[in-house]
């Protein structure tokens, strides 16, 4: 990575289209501004770690040890002394001989 | 009352049924699937606290997600004026408020939780967003099982056991 170091109101440009500038320093934050072009994304970087995190978890796959999963979540309450939640109480019914997670198709 | 059933296809769980009425819905879905926008959470007893939280519109996409209170007890939420798209305070209150959800990602090397950005359902109305929240200090790759070590989780240890 490239490292610069700027002042209050000066910018860096990136490319042709791309401009940062730094607006205001304060005490922890800094406030930035960001021209760049329609069609590239600006966010935050920890929202594309959640972006990412989210498509890895999106779909259960094969082998799934659900069990493994809850014996974790049972040692980590019980360890923490246990804390009271409740689930939001499931609209969906799943056929009695409903099928546990199985391969990705 | 009578309660409006709907079906939906689903690729882990085949043909579902659910209650209309239990729709969760973001009004923004979720980072990286802002497309997405009605969930239904599925639990079943034998595997409580798990819930999935199945779309209705993509059979294929269904997270796995756990009370974030049962990951860390004393858990808080402060929502930004975006995430503030739920009526709810901006610290709500788990479990009279909200509910907070935590998303399972399960990998080669064990299963892990996302406390950065759990999903947040306002109870009043079954509205959710999943609230990014870089202020905490709370990691998105949790390894599940191990003790949670934040400032902010020890103090919330600390607060709990001093109110016992």
């Amino acid at each position: 990575m490239l490292i610069m170091k700027r002042r209050e109101g000066e910018a860096i440009l990136i490319g042709d289209e791309i401009e940062v500038q730094l607006i205001y320093i304060g005490r922890k934050k800094v406030k930035i501004a960001i021209r760049a072009p329609r069609h590239l994304r600006v966010i935050a970087k920890e929202i594309q770690n959640v972006r990412d995190e989210n498509q890895a978890a999106s779909g259960i796959a094969a082998g799934t040890d659900l069990a493994t999963v809850i014996s974790r979540v049972e040692s980590t309450r019980q360890r923490s002394q246990g804390a009271p939640f409740r689930t939001v109480e499931g609209g969906a019914t799943i056929p009695d001989t409903g099928p546990t997670p199985s391969a990705r198709p | 009352m009578l309660k409006a059933m709907s079906t939906c296809e689903t690729t882990y769980f085949g043909i579902l049924e659910y209650d209309t009425s239990s729709i969760v819905e973001f009004p923004e879905g979720l980072p990286g699937f802002e497309h997405l926008r009605k969930f239904v959470l599925i639990d079943r007893s034998d595997l409580k606290p798990l819930a999935f939280m199945q779309s209705l519109e993509a059979r294929e996409v269904c997270f796995l997600t756990v009370p974030a209170p049962a990951i860390v007890p004393g858990y808080q939420v402060e929502l930004t004026e975006e995430q503030r798209i739920l009526d709810v305070p901006r610290r709500p209150a788990i479990g009279s408020d909200v509910q907070c959800l935590v998303i399972v990602t399960l990998r080669e090397s064990g299963p892990t939780v996302n406390l950065l950005a759990p999903v947040v359902i306002d109870l009043k109305t079954l509205r959710a967003v999943q609230a990014v929240m870089p202020e905490s200090d709370y990691s998105y790759q949790h390894p599940l099982g191990e003790p949670v070590e934040t400032r902010a989780a020890q103090m919330a240890c600390a607060g709990r056991q001093a109110e016992n």
